[in-house]
Formats: C-alpha cells, structure tokens, sequence
C-alpha cells in the first residue's frame, strides 16, 4: 500500500482506514509544517496547523472528490488555516532561532549574504497575506501560477497579479542588495 | 515590447526564459539584446529568484527544530489519540453511489440562470399579469360606459333643432 496513489489512500480513507491515514499523513506531514512555517513564521502554530490539517484530511475524506489532486486541496487547507491563525494573531517578524551555519569562506562574503537574506526574509513577512501566499508557493514548493490559483481559489491573472505586486514591493525594500552579488 | 510589459513578465514566470510563454519569450529576448535597461531589469530578476530560493530554504534551516522532526511530531501526535469519528452525512449513506459522485460543478450556472427564469415566471404568473388584467378591466369597463351613453343619445334622444324622436 505504500506505492498507493494519493486518490487511492483517499478512498481508503473515506472507508475509514486508519492505516492509509497514517501513510498519507507520513507524506504530507513534512509539507504542510514546511509551508506553515513559511506563511506564519512562528514554529508552534505551524506544528499545530499541520496536525489539524492532517486531521481535517481524515474527516473529511467522505467528502472529498479527485476534481484535483490532493496536493492542491490539502495545501488550501493547510493555507486557509495559516491565513485564518493569522487574521487572529499577527505573525512574528523573525524567528526566534539562530542565522544558519554559513560555510562561504569569505566573512565579508558570509555578512553580506546574511544581511541580504535577512532583509529578504522581513520584506517577505511584511508582505500582505495573500502576496506572501504566493511567493512561497511559487518559490518553495514549486508550484505553477496555476495550481497556486487553486490553493488560494482565485484566477491565474489574480495570482500574476499577487506575484507582480509582491516583487515589486520587495524590490523596493531590498533596493542596492538586487545591484550587487547574491 | 514594452519595458513594463517585460518587468511583469519577469515578475509572473520568473528570471529563467524557459519559464516564459513561447507568445512572449522572442519579443522579450529581443528587447533584452536591444535595451540595456531591460538586461539590467533581468540581470536585477535573477538575483531576485536566487534570493528568494536561498532566504526560504535558510529560513527553515534557522528553525529549530527540522521539519522532519516536526512532521513526525505531528504524526506522533495524531497517533497517540483516537481519530475521531468521520464526518458522513445521512443522506450520503442512502444515496446511491453513481450519483453521489456526479459533479455538477459545471452545470450549475446553467441551473442558477433556469431556476432564476422560472421563478420570474411563476412571480409573473402569480401577480404581474392579473394586476395588469384588472387596470385594463377597470379601463375597459370606463370606456364601455361612455361608448353606451353616447349610443343613447344617437339612439334615443330628440334631433336638437326639430325635436324629432328617432
């Protein structure tokens, strides 16, 4: 049953199976707290939003149709859960960890990149919802403008729309850091 | 094509020109031989996407604790409990499964823009016309009455000058 297809694991869920629940959590689950994490920047809300929508995915199993893959409607709901905790409590700017380890050997090198990624990392979270959305989806998970439409139910024109503004915005804030080398 | 046009093509499908959509891609390929403004505004996208790329992987490495950590957290979780009971409706349960698996998405505007047309018309039928019948009633009957009283006087009143009774 590991080899199941998403569907497949679906079905079985919908039939109760507790088993396909555990396989199919054990594939999303990385997914929905890597994407929480991004959209809420706080690591508790992220652990617990994964476990609700993995949660969601079991009861709601009798109810979901494969109109479009898995990924795409367990991603809305991961999201829509983010942007509702969000709507409630704002975000933290910053995570409360330590930089990364940097193994550029040149130090001015090594500061610039991390002033660069910290400036990046802030502009993205000052970014409105929906913006931010979308250049985490498009940028993170891979995603194509059209199936980053699906996640945030809108049109594609709508999310071009979303990525036009979110650059721009952050091209604004990030100013001689795009002149120089990354 | 414009410099603007090409800043939103860089920003909708990103700095890589594979990305972009063929209708595009020569036109935006000879404004960037042509421009220096628009090399310069690709040159400013690639480092954009490099960035963006680096900072949201950095960002999770920052974290601390790893997403697989947590993922597995979150299994362990869910594990521990008893899932609760699945949300089944009633009517689900005895509605035949063909049917509960049609989807109608499509079709509903169709159905929206029918049902609309046949409540218009039921309204319609119900009370628009009957108004309208009874104004004209009303109106006929007016008319009626005058048409009478002026066959009357042809008919039977005396000629004004003679006094001759028809």
């Amino acid at each position: 049953m590991d080899e199941a297809s998403d569907e497949d694991l679906m079905a079985r869920i919908a039939q109760g199976d507790e088993r396909a629940f555990q396989l199919i959590a054990r594939r999303y689950a990385a997914r929905a707290v890597g994407l929480a994490r991004r959209i809420t920047r706080n690591q508790a809300d992220a652990d617990e939003i994964a476990q609700e929508a993995l949660l969601r995915v079991w009861l709601s199993a009798s109810r979901w149709r494969p109109v479009a893959a898995f990924r795409t409607w367990f991603y809305r709901i991961v999201l829509n859960l983010c942007l509702n905790r969000q709507r409630r409590a704002p975000m933290l700017p910053l995570p409360a960890a330590g930089d990364p380890p940097d193994l550029a050997p040149d130090p001015l090198a090594r500061m610039q990149r991390e002033e660069a990624d910290r400036r990046l990392t802030t502009a993205i979270a000052a970014l409105p919802d929906r913006q931010r959305a979308a250049i985490v989806l498009t940028y993170h998970e891979g995603l194509g403008n059209a199936e980053t439409a699906a996640i945030l139910e809108t049109s594609v024109s709508a999310v071009e729309t979303l990525l036009v503004r979110a650059k721009r915005t952050l091209r604004e804030n990030l100013g001689a850091i795009l002149d120089g080398p990354c | 094509m414009m410099l603007s046009e090409l800043q939103d093509l860089l920003d909708i499908y990103g700095a890589d020109p594979t990305a972009w959509p063929p209708q595009l891609r020569g036109a935006a390929e000879r404004l960037i031989v042509a421009e220096p403004l628009a090399r310069e505004a690709l040159e400013k996208a690639t480092r954009l996407d490099l960035l963006l790329s680096r900072a949201l992987r950095a960002d999770l490495a920052a974290a601390s604790v790893p997403e697989s950590e947590a993922a597995t957290g979150a299994i362990n979780a869910l594990a521990a409990f008893t899932l609760p009971r699945q949300g089944r409706r009633a009517l689900a349960q005895v509605r035949p499964r063909p049917l509960f698996d049609l989807n109608l998405a499509p079709v509903w505007p169709r159905v929206a823009v029918l049902a609309s047309v046949a409540a218009l018309g039921f309204g319609i039928g119900l009370f628009g016309l009957d108004m309208n019948t009874l104004e004209n009633l009303r109106g006929a009957a007016a008319s009626t009455a005058v048409t009478d009283t002026d066959l009357s006087v042809v008919a039977f009143d005396p000629e004004p000058l003679t006094g001759v009774r028809p």
